[in-house]
């Protein structure tokens, strides 16, 4: 048999073998057969909302470092400030791939709610920034201020006593790039929040303290999760990735090593039907000089 | 004299090893289809019907007699998958070539109603990557478990749950475009 014949012949099982899995999920999804233990949906779910007075200590008191010069020390608000070599080498190395916003949507209907830590530590007008986060700031003192959407979260890691996710755009306009990257079609970026196991957010992480998750036992520490969602619960709606159409404006800072949402949640913002950008502290749609450069 | 071999001889487990079966017989189906008399197919029909002979056969080995010998077989199923196709693209064929395959008019829209939806769900395959297509089909041809996904592919077990979450979300939004309702 000729090697058109063998690929051909290839081609055909490999249709076949598709074939019988699409069927397999379209019983499925017709008969609502149960999946498999990791995967069923359990009875209860109950969100134990705890207060990590670390995480907000250091998210209250980040360090921060501005002065007149946009490209120097670029700022991060927040909680600690890593080394990226340490971040690079130890903290991805316990890495997860959970995304955060649909991943978080997926464990609260997955897993029982006795097995889930929820922490909601978003920044706020209490916060400490060095500079207020309006859109003219925030174009000032990022590298990269981008238009695009959401593909999706890529994984989220440990970088302790903080959770993040890297998260993918897609590229539909670039606003500002002063830094040294190209920016293509996509663009990939960290920003605060996300879902690990227990096991993966407490494995060597100094910030856990001697009497917390005692009650789970070593061995079940993989079947329960720590969410840590930097959204405020009043501005969910805001930051609803699982709708596809939404358009973002987005600012970033080159930290070196990895490119960070600028002042967290704020960094990201959801564009209007007329490319107005919205206001976390004003709740309304803003039509300024960035929002002008927008096509 | 070649003995006749018959679909038992294809079993594994309770279950058709369906990839032994196309590299035996998939010779065999090709000739038959593309010396189909009175049609003439392009490249594309023959893969397309080819493989819908294969996926009839797994589909129906389940619940038809093991003892049936596997090339008789063959020809009327290639003969149903042949029609059915002619009958999609409204190509006049002799009323000979009927003959006892004749469905009932159910059974024809509930077949083409599956059809539309292994479609759709290929469809929506072809633009995922290739991580995700190898986890959907460990998953569901080979029906193996989360645990052994993650060890095979060496991704964590959070992964693949999440990807097939997406999957899932991902196709019965496409199966909702073309008009089938899932919860």
């Amino acid at each position: 048999m000729n090697n058109a014949n063998i690929d051909f012949e290839k081609q055909i099982e490999k249709n076949v073998i598709e074939k019988i899995a699409s069927y397999n999920l379209k019983e499925e999804l017709n008969n609502k057969i149960n999946e498999n233990e990791t995967m069923n949906k359990k009875s209860h779910i109950q969100i134990i909302y705890t207060i990590l007075s670390v995480a907000a200590v250091f998210i209250l008191c980040g360090i921060v470092v501005v002065d007149n010069n946009i490209m120097q020390n670029p700022i991060f608000i927040g909680a600690k400030e890593t080394n990226d070599n340490e971040l690079n080498n130890e903290s991805v190395e316990n890495t997860i791939s959970v995304s955060t916003t649909s991943n978080i949507e997926y464990i609260l209907n997955t897993v029982d709610k006795d097995k889930i830590f929820y922490t909601n530590n978003s920044s706020d007008e209490t916060s400490c920034f060095a500079y207020e986060p309006n859109i003219e700031n925030l174009y000032k003192n990022s590298s990269i201020v981008f238009v695009g959407s959401f593909i999706e979260d890529v994984e989220s890691y440990n970088d302790a006593p903080l959770i993040r996710t890297k998260t993918k755009f897609s590229v539909s306009q670039v606003l500002k790039n002063s830094s040294d990257i190209n920016i293509e079609d996509t663009i990939e970026f960290d920003r605060l929040g996300g879902v690990l196991t227990l096991e993966e957010y407490m494995k060597d992480n100094p910030y856990i303290r001697e009497d917390e998750f005692t009650d789970v036992p070593a061995n079940k520490r993989d079947e329960y999760y720590i969410i840590q969602d930097e959204i405020p619960i009043d501005k969910k709606d805001k930051l609803d990735f699982s709708n596809n159409e939404a358009k973002y404006i987005v600012f970033l800072e080159d930290s070196g090593n990895v490119l960070r949402l600028n002042t967290g949640y704020y960094g990201i913002r959801v564009l209007n039907s007329e490319n107005e950008i919205y206001d976390y502290d004003t709740d309304k749609y803003i039509d300024n000089e960035v929002s002008q450069m927008i096509k | 004299m070649e003995k006749n071999e018959i679909l038992q001889d294809y079993f594994n487990n309770g279950n058709i090893d369906i990839e032994k079966f196309i590299n035996k017989y998939y010779g065999y189906v090709f000739i038959v289809v593309k010396n189909y008399k009175n049609i003439n197919m392009s490249d594309e029909d023959v893969e397309e019907i080819i493989s819908d002979v294969f996926f009839a056969i797994w589909k129906n080995s389940k619940t038809i007699n093991k003892d049936t010998i596997i090339k008789p077989y063959l020809l009327g199923t290639i003969k149903n998958i042949i029609i059915k196709k002619c009958r999609k693209h409204n190509i006049n064929y002799s009323l000979d070539e009927i003959g006892d395959t004749f469905h009932d008019k159910f059974n024809i829209e509930n077949q083409l109603i599956e059809d539309e939806q292994l479609d759709i769900i290929q469809n929506t395959l072809k633009d995922v990557s290739k991580d995700e297509y190898n986890i959907f089909i460990l998953y569901y041809y080979h029906s193996k478990k989360i645990k052994e996904i993650s060890v095979m592919l060496n991704i964590s077990e959070s992964k693949v749950k999440v990807t097939l979450f997406r999957l899932r979300k991902r196709i019965k939004k496409e199966l909702k475009k073309g008009g089938f309702i899932y919860e």
